[in-house]
């Protein structure tokens, strides 16, 4: 029987020019497990950032391209192979700013959209900004809800992008209409008609998402923990309370005052629930990692059921503050097959060197060093 | 750069205003005119100064003309109970090109475009209502640009033509809807790491 790990999608190699502290750099990469280890700054992470470079077109910590041009050179170029099923594909994202901006190519062609390139090789990521999630105000769990659910459907990527041009054009209307006259209500109209039909599908992908979310963090969870602690996720959105027209209108004259849109579907949230209390206010930091890690696992367990293709999975820095009981229960998680091809950075060598051997897992331990990483 | 002559200098200054002209490209055209016949020149100043002092917009569709209306305005065989809305006078001539047009055009003059300060009230919006009320107008056909701005204008002047229950039509478009699309900020994971923080 043709074992499932052939078919699997992953990332075979990686050649980095001029990114970040890499002159030049090639990678062959272990078909299931890659732990990347080296002290604090060596470039680790930006091996990871080249690495979601290359599969979404972004940067994994929110850099511009600019920020990942080695000093001195003109500009840097990632690419590699990403074995799909029977296909090998050639991949490379490139950014030279004296001749064109930031492109994708498939096997030699240029990606016309990159918006149509964000979900075609699905990848989760860790890192330890993801604690934001946890503490900080809405805006970062929005982040993190939108920039998985496009990956996990691309008629969400669409009306998510198209909600914010509308958006960004409502709020300039808004802070003209504050200096100058009183607002066009044919054009305000125009706007909402046009907004509506971009929210609504977003409100109804979210709620139905999230919902296909919750019983695979609850499981990871479950998994990671030994049990007894229940975890929610909570779609909040103003949508549910009142219409987009109804919720406008009484914004409306607070808007104009502001001049920004108060109200609508760029408010959503996630409620995080630990037995059924904000996480915020009751969760130690155990207990937050252990989540974190939870709802990593299930979104891609969901994109893998969704798209029925292997998300790869980005840990950075992952077991610090977990203890060794969650560290070798996630390696075992790791172990299922729907789990993918992971990447995991880690400080020490001998920490593991040893949960390599105790766990069986296959895989490869490459040593990070400033601009150099080498197989060991 | 200075220049042996003062009047070189002078003209090489003027032309580099033009759009897409360089100091070296203006120096070059300065030059070969110098080689030409000075009737050449002439010609040249000639023609900008005419064009520049009798150059007229359209009273009724705001389309470039020699006189107050327009050849097309003026032609009796278009048919008028027909406008067709464009953005420039540019795109006149390529619905005119395809031969498949009778009726009249109105130029906008632009697209309502929030983000760069363009209102209806900057366009030729008000004109075209007035137009539409005081002749005989059956139909509208919108020919305006797929893109975010385009697709605005066009929502706005069905809205603001419906109320003279006028028909409102638009130009079957080739251009997928969002082609343009702006991928911006939306679908960036994180915000830029300033300051990582620790567990
Ligand atoms: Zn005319």
């Amino acid at each position: 029987m043709p074992s499932k790990l052939d078919s699997m999608t992953h990332l075979k190699n990686i050649s980095l020019t001029d990114f970040k502290s890499y002159a030049s750099l090639k990678l062959s990469f272990h078909e299931k497990l890659n732990i990347l280890v080296g002290q604090n700054g060596v470039g680790k992470t930006n091996l990871l950032e080249a690495i979601y470079w290359l599969l979404t077109g972004k940067s994994l910590q929110g850099h511009s391209e600019r920020h990942a041009i080695r000093y001195g050179s003109e500009g840097w170029s990632v690419e590699g192979e990403i074995a799909e099923e029977e296909r090998l594909h050639h991949v490379r994202c490139a950014f030279y700013p004296k001749q064109d901006r930031k492109a994708v190519f498939i096997d030699g062609s240029r990606v016309e959209r990159l918006l149509d390139y964000y979900g075609r090789f699905p990848v989760v990521s860790f890192t330890p900004n993801d604690i934001d999630l946890i503490r900080e105000a809405a805006e970062q769990r929005r982040r993190t809800m939108d920039a998985f659910f496009a990956q996990l459907s691309q008629e969400y990527a669409v009306h998510l992008v198209q909600y914010h041009a509308l958006l960004r054009r409502r709020n300039a209307l808004l802070k003209q209409w504050r200096e100058q006259h009183a607002p066009d209500v044919a054009l305000l109209e125009v706007f909402h008609m046009r907004m509506e039909q971009e929210a609504y599908p977003l409100y109804d992908l979210r709620r139905r998402f999230t919902g296909e979310l919750n019983p695979l963090v609850s499981f990871y969870y479950e998994k990671l923990s030994g049990g007894k602690e229940f975890i929610k996720i909570e779609y909040r959105s103003q949508l549910s309370e009142a219409s987009l027209q109804q919720l406008w209108q009484e914004s409306l004259p607070t808007d104009l005052k502001m001049g920004f849109t108060s109200k609508g579907i760029h408010r959503d949230d996630w409620l995080l629930l630990l037995n059924d209390v904000p996480m915020k206010w009751s969760s130690s930091q155990g207990q937050r990692k252990t989540f974190l890690v939870a709802l990593k696992l299930a979104m891609s367990d969901l994109l893998f059921r969704r798209k029925q293709q292997n998300p790869l999975l980005l840990l950075d820095d992952i077991f610090d503050k977990l203890d060794a009981e969650r560290v070798s229960a996630l390696l075992q998680l790791v172990r299922q097959q729907r789990l993918g091809q992971v990447f995991i950075t880690d400080t020490e060598p001998e920490r593991m060197q040893r949960l390599l051997a105790e766990s069986h897992l296959p895989g490869a331990l490459f040593e990070v060093k400033q601009g150099r990483a080498v197989q060991l | 750069m200075h220049y042996s002559s003062k009047l070189i200098e002078r003209a090489v200054e003027e032309i580099a205003k033009l759009p897409g002209i360089g100091k070296k490209s203006a120096l070059r055209i300065v030059l070969h005119l110098l080689k030409q016949e000075p009737r050449q020149t002439h010609q040249l100043a000639e023609a900008l100064l005419q064009l520049r002092d009798h150059i007229q917009y359209c009273k009724e569709c705001h389309n470039i003309a020699d006189e107050a209306i327009c050849s097309l305005c003026s032609d009796p065989r278009r048919h008028r109970e027909t406008i067709c809305v464009v953005e420039h006078f540019k795109d006149i001539a390529a619905i005119e090109r395809t031969g498949h047009y009778q009726g009249l055009y109105h130029v906008l003059g632009g697209l309502i475009s929030p983000i760069d300060g363009v209102g209806p009230q900057d366009i030729h919006i008000e004109s075209l209502l007035q137009r539409v009320q005081k002749h005989k107008v059956e139909e509208v056909i919108l020919a305006l640009s797929s893109t975010m701005e385009g697709d605005t204008t066009a929502f706005y002047l069905t809205k603001r033509l419906k109320e003279l229950q006028v028909k409102v039509t638009a130009l079957a478009r080739g251009v997928p809807i969002g082609s343009e699309l702006e991928f911006t900020d939306e679908l960036t994971l994180a915000r830029s790491l300033l300051g990582r923080v620790e567990f």
